[in-house]
């Protein structure tokens, strides 16, 4: 299967290319009053506005560390409209499934994102 | 050949034909002389029966043949157009719809109600040649045709009228124009000869020759030429049909694009008009007045142009969606034998389509549902004191920029006291939630998946749509459901639809540093908060309006923004209505300035946010929220 | 200082017009009043010459101590500027001045050794001439045992002024030879002063080399800043590849079969932007180390420039110490020219002693005949030679002072 790979505070992470539209370094995120804590806030794409999500919060608990490489990924169809903000460069390639949430990339054992479970995380507010 | 990429294009066809159709089978008989109708109603029936036909969809197909071949007599006049042919012709197309939309899932073709349709068509056909309509048919309105007419008496058809316009009398041509005009209030002219054109230059001979395709008799044709009063001498032949026209090319052919093709198309016009907009302004800013800075402005006002045009294209009125959903009501009211009377109120309102094709559904179903348990039979109704016709109002309207439909009737409305009931019984509920469940929440718990406490199946083509899928259709589109309810007298179901792309007026504010975005709709206001125009009453700031004191909160305080006001003396305030209903106020640092917006709904995990209607990205790619002052949380 | 001398010599002058003028009405015998006078006038001008020369001692220190200060601005560094510059040279003219000085200060020690001796001497000269004035009583109370002894004793004495003016000479030719040396050093100072400001001129030329030098590296350093930029740029641009060759990875996926071969161009897009963008990091590794490098050369010319300017400070310093010691040798010469004049009075007093004992000799053996006039006389001559003895003895003390005074100068290791 075709993934995006990359660590997030040591931990390796993937997720399948096909939830992903596209990949770009990190801009501006323009906070929101009242928002969930797991979103940053929204940046601008193509003229419209895209809410960041707030991916190493959601995994590892941490807040947002700013490395000079930083990218948003934004997701397909149907959860367009939503990125994920990941501290980290991103590689691609290809992986082969392990264990149910993992996946074997290069002999390393990625885990496996699900975008779907991740957006409705980060609506919670707590 | 393999069809299947041609799959979408013919659903999409047949669909717009049988719709079509079926609009013109609805009315057909009510309006007169609708030759055109019922050539357009065959023309239609014909197409769908060419394109299953070249589709391999033979059931389909020979359906659509026989459904062609009755229109076809009743377009000739051999077949009276009366209630029970309306009927079965109506029949057939719901049929030809059913098997479209299998078509479309991919299932076979074929429906189950084909062979009863196709022989009640062929009972028709037989009868057509002596076409008898069962006496005493009501025929209300009252057609121009009398029923049973003979080919002899039939309508003229085509006929060709040589006449010779008095020249003794002033401005010949002129008066030749008239007779032109009025032999076009008897059907539809063909040919003329010498043509207008020619008329309004004033050359004309005195002889006139028209080709003329009409309802009416011969008999009374002539009768009509005769009673003009220009008319000197005339002839009355039938002709035979001139050749159909095609349809005029031109300014109103229509054409048909792929929806997601046009949407990338506004997108990325969209970016476009921004790109513009800063390049406008970067070249203002530094070479201001010059050639190239007005070059820059053009090239955005034309950018605009082109927006505001692709959105048009987006933009269908509702009453491409009020049809169907009439046309539901009535054959369910029908069905269920109960007497409703359906109104649309506001066909003309521009839905984006795509928000309408996602409506579409929703609203059938909500429909279906206040004519299946809300509006009662007519006897209950009697027995209850309500006028014995229920009334269903589908209402839409837009408001600044938010779309509203209301679905209301007057039937046995909803009790919440069940409502919870059902809810406990089905292990929704424990006993004390539903206890504190006021009445408003207790309604909106029919849109819980698997509340539904009747399966409707049958209607609905199998599509299984409950309210819980109404009510994520509306909340997915970034919009609000709200159900009302009055035990015994109705129920209204409020949809608050935010639109996909609006165009929309707002002041651009600051509060603390951090801009947004107010649309000039929500607003009544705005007033500069000095001494003068506050009090302070227990710790709260009033803006006095006259005599009336208005409330007015720190915009700061109510979003918790971080940093500092902007070091102003003093903010203006923005007075709106809130969701209450009262007037409020809301404090800002500064306004920086009128601005014309594109709002979008916010993205996904924000969806339902309460407080703003959305964000919108400036000229110069910076992000507003856009608010929405009558949903702010106060307090 | 020369109005202290003007005043001690006002003060001499004073005190010798006012002996002149008060003795002879206490003394109305001229022969002794004159002597007295006499007596006395010396005693007061050596008193005002020892007083002379003990400023001229404190002068000498003062410039000893100006002298230390110069040695502590430690010179020796700008010996190691490379090149026979003037500054090598300065360093040795300046020692030699040093030692020039050293000499001079010696010479003057000993000079005043000699004075000391001198005044010792002449204490006991004194002395010896209160003996033998006493003598001088005696002889003339004794008279009658002739004139020849009191002859010798007179012509000791006089052998003893004699010497004493030969001291006196010696002091004075110590002081011409000072005020030679001193002369000697201000010229040397002179020379001194003008190679230090061609040495300063020198390194003015220097720095300014230095400073294009410098320039130089900064233009390089410049241009290893532009590499660096064009690195960063190529990074940049490698980064967005990378980002791009995911992306259309992720449109291949999406687009299926058809788009396989895509993929793998893109993949191999993403590949090449890798390698790309680890080649710049390495160009741009190695460009750090040269901007590094140039930056240590840019600083150790700024360090050299610096040192340079320290080091022209420390030449204006010494040009400024180099003035010093000129005004202090002209101090010297002027000082020395004083002694000189002073002891030239010293010696024309010592003559003038010298004559006077000669005819105290004569008026002594004129005197031979009134013996009671002789003895009264000799007893008041006695009571004066004793009172010059005293103050004889305060001259050999002072002059001692003064030995002592130049013994805290240190002349040698």
């Amino acid at each position: 299967m075709n993934l995006l790979y990359f660590q997030l505070g040591g931990s390796p992470y993937a997720i399948a290319q096909e939830a992903i539209a596209d990949v770009a370094p990190a801009s501006a995120i323009h906070p929101v009053p009242l928002s969930p804590p797991a979103v940053l806030g929204l940046a601008e794409r193509r003229g419209r506005a895209i809410a960041v999500i707030d991916l190493p919060c959601l995994l590892e608990g941490t807040s947002r560390e700013t490395t000079s490489t930083s990218h948003l990924m934004r997701l397909a169809a149907p959860l367009e409209g939503a990125a994920f903000f990941v501290p980290a460069e991103v590689f691609s390639g290809a992986g082969s499934p392990a264990s149910p949430g993992h996946v074997w990339i290069d002999g390393r054992l990625h885990v496996l994102l699900d975008a779907l479970a991740l957006v409705k995380a980060s609506t919670a507010f707590h | 050949m393999d069809l299947s990429s041609y799959l979408e294009l013919f659903v999409a066809e047949a669909r717009e034909h049988i719709g079509a159709a079926a609009e013109l089978a609805s009315s057909v008989d009510v309006k007169p002389a609708g030759q055109d109708r019922l050539r357009d109603l065959f023309r239609h029936v014909h197409s769908v029966k060419g394109m299953a036909a070249s589709m391999g969809f033979g059931a389909m197909s020979s359906l659509a043949h026989d459904a062609e071949s009755l229109m076809d007599l009743v377009r000739q006049g051999r077949l009276a157009p009366s209630h029970p042919t309306r009927q079965v012709l109506c029949d057939a197309l719901a049929c030809l719809e059913r098997m479209v939309d299998r078509a479309e899932s991919k299932q076979p073709v074929d429906d189950a109600d084909r062979g009863t349709v196709q022989e009640q068509l062929r009972g028709l056909l037989r009868g057509g040649g002596s076409a008898e309509a069962p006496a005493g048919t009501p025929d209300p309105g009252g057609s121009a045709r009398p029923a049973g007419a003979t080919a002899a008496t039939g309508p003229a058809g085509c006929v060709k009228i040589s006449m010779i316009v008095r020249r003794d009398r002033a401005f010949p041509s002129v008066r030749a124009a008239v007779v032109v005009g009025q032999l076009g209030k008897l059907g539809r002219l063909v040919r003329i000869d010498p043509p207008m054109a020619a008329l309004r230059t004033g050359r004309f001979d005195g002889r006139l020759q028209v080709a003329l395709v009409s309802d009416l008799t011969l008999r009374a044709l002539a009768a009509k030429v005769a009673a003009l009063d220009d008319v000197d001498n005339f002839t009355l032949v039938p002709t035979d049909r001139p050749p159909e026209k095609a349809a005029p090319v031109g300014s109103k052919a229509s054409l048909r694009v792929r929806a997601d093709r046009l949407d990338a198309l506004i997108e990325d016009v969209l970016e476009l008009m921004a790109s513009a907009g800063r390049v406008e302004s970067g070249i203002a800013g530094s070479l201001p007045g010059s050639p190239v800075a007005r070059d820059a402005e053009s090239v955005r006002l034309l950018a605009r142009r082109a927006y505001d045009g692709l959105v048009e294209m987006r933009l269908v009125p509702f009453e491409i969606a009020a049809h169907r959903v009439r046309r539901a009501a009535d054959e369910l009211a029908r069905k269920l034998g109960k007497q409703v009377s359906v109104a649309v109120e506001g066909e003309d309102v521009r839905i984006d389509r795509s928000l309408l094709e996602r409506l579409v559904d929703p609203l059938l179903h909500m429909v279906r549902n206040a004519i299946d348990h809300g509006i009662e039979k007519p006897e209950l109704r009697r027995a209850a004191n309500k006028p014995e016709d229920g009334r269903l109002l589908v209402h839409v309207e837009r408001h600044a920029a938010m779309l509203s439909i209301v679905v209301s009737d007057d039937g046995a409305g909803l009790d919440p006291r069940r409502l919870k009931q059902t809810a406990i019984e089905r292990g929704m509920l424990t006993p004390s939630e539903a206890v504190r469940l006021d009445d408003a929440d207790a309604l909106m718990l029919i849109t819980t998946p698997g509340f539904s406490t009747l399966e409707e199946t049958t209607e609905v083509s199998g599509r299984g749509v409950g309210m819980d899928v109404v009510r994520s259709a509306v909340e997915g589109s970034g919009g609000r459901l709200r159900i009302e309810s009055r035990l015994g007298r109705g129920t209204r179901f409020l949809l608050q639809l935010p639109p996909t792309v609006a165009l929309v007026q707002a002041y651009v504010v600051r509060a603390n540093g951090i801009a947004f975005a107010v649309p000039l709709a929500t607003l009544m206001r705005m007033a500069p908060m000095d001494d003068q125009a506050t009090t302070w009453r227990d710790g709260r700031r009033f803006w006095n309006l006259g005599s009336e004191e208005v409330p007015v909160w720190a915009l700061r305080d109510v979003l918790d923004l971080p940093g500092e006001p902007n070091g102003v003396s003093h903010g203006m305030a923005l007075i709106g209505k809130s969701a209450g209903g009262s007037t409020v106020g809301f404090e800002v640092d500064e306004v920086v300035g009128r601005r014309e917006i594109v709002v979008r709904p916010l993205p996904l995990p924000l969806t339902g946010l309460s407080g703003y209607s959305g964000a919108a990205v400036l000229d110069d790619a910076s992000i507003v929220l856009v608010l929405d002052p009558a949903n702010l949380p106060l307090g | 200082m020369q109005k202290k001398l003007a005043a001690s010599f006002l003060m001499v002058t004073f005190l010798c017009t006012a002996v002149a003028m008060a003795v002879p009405r206490l003394q109305p015998d001229p022969v002794w009043g004159a002597a007295l006078v006499v007596c006395l006038d010396t005693a007061i001008g050596l008193c005002g010459a020892w007083f002379v020369s003990w400023l001229v001692v404190r002068r000498i220190k003062s410039l000893a101590a100006a002298a230390s200060l110069i040695s502590r601005g430690d010179l020796t560094q700008s010996v190691d500027v490379e090149g026979s510059d003037e500054t090598a040279e300065l360093a040795r003219s300046f020692s030699t001045m040093l030692v020039n000085l050293l000499s001079v200060l010696r010479e003057v020690e000993s000079s005043a050794e000699q004075i000391c001796s001198s005044a010792l001497t002449l204490s006991r000269t004194t002395e010896d001439v209160n003996h033998a004035t006493s003598g001088i009583a005696e002889a003339a109370a004794a008279i009658a045992r002739g004139a020849d002894a009191q002859a010798e004793d007179v012509a000791r004495t006089s052998a003893l002024t004699r010497d004493l003016t030969g001291s006196a000479d010696r002091v004075a030719n110590s002081a011409t030879s000072m005020q030679d040396a001193a002369e000697e050093a201000a010229v040397r100072a002179n020379t001194g002063a003008a190679a230090a400001r061609r040495a300063a001129e020198g390194i003015v030329e220097l720095k300014t080399a230095v400073d294009a030098s410098a320039d130089a590296v900064e233009g390089f350093q410049g241009r290893a800043d532009e590499i660096g930029k064009i690195v960063t740029f190529i990074v940049s641009l490698a980064e967005q590849t990378h980002l791009l060759a995911i992306n259309a990875t992720i449109e291949a996926s999406r687009a299926g079969d058809e788009a396989r071969g895509f993929a793998v161009v893109a993949e191999e897009v993403r590949r090449l932007a890798d390698h790309v963008r680890g080649f710049a990091d390495q160009i741009g590794s190695v460009t750090d180390e040269i901007r590094e490098g140039s930056h240590a050369i840019s600083r150790r010319i700024r360090e050299s420039v610096t040192a340079a300017g320290a080091a022209r400070e420390l030449v204006d310093r010494a040009a400024v110490s180099f003035d010093g010691v000129l005004d202090a040798a002209r101090g010297t010469t002027d000082r020395s020219r004083a002694i000189a004049r002073s002891v030239e009075e010293q010696r024309t007093l010592a003559r003038q002693v010298d004559e006077a004992l000669e005819r105290i000799v004569r008026i002594a053996k004129e005197n031979a005949k009134g013996t009671e006039e002789t003895s009264s006389a000799t007893t008041g001559q006695n009571a004066s030679m004793h009172a010059l003895a005293v103050s004889a003895r305060e001259l050999a003390r002072t002059s001692d002072h003064m030995k002592g005074l130049i013994s805290t100068f240190r002349l040698r290791n």
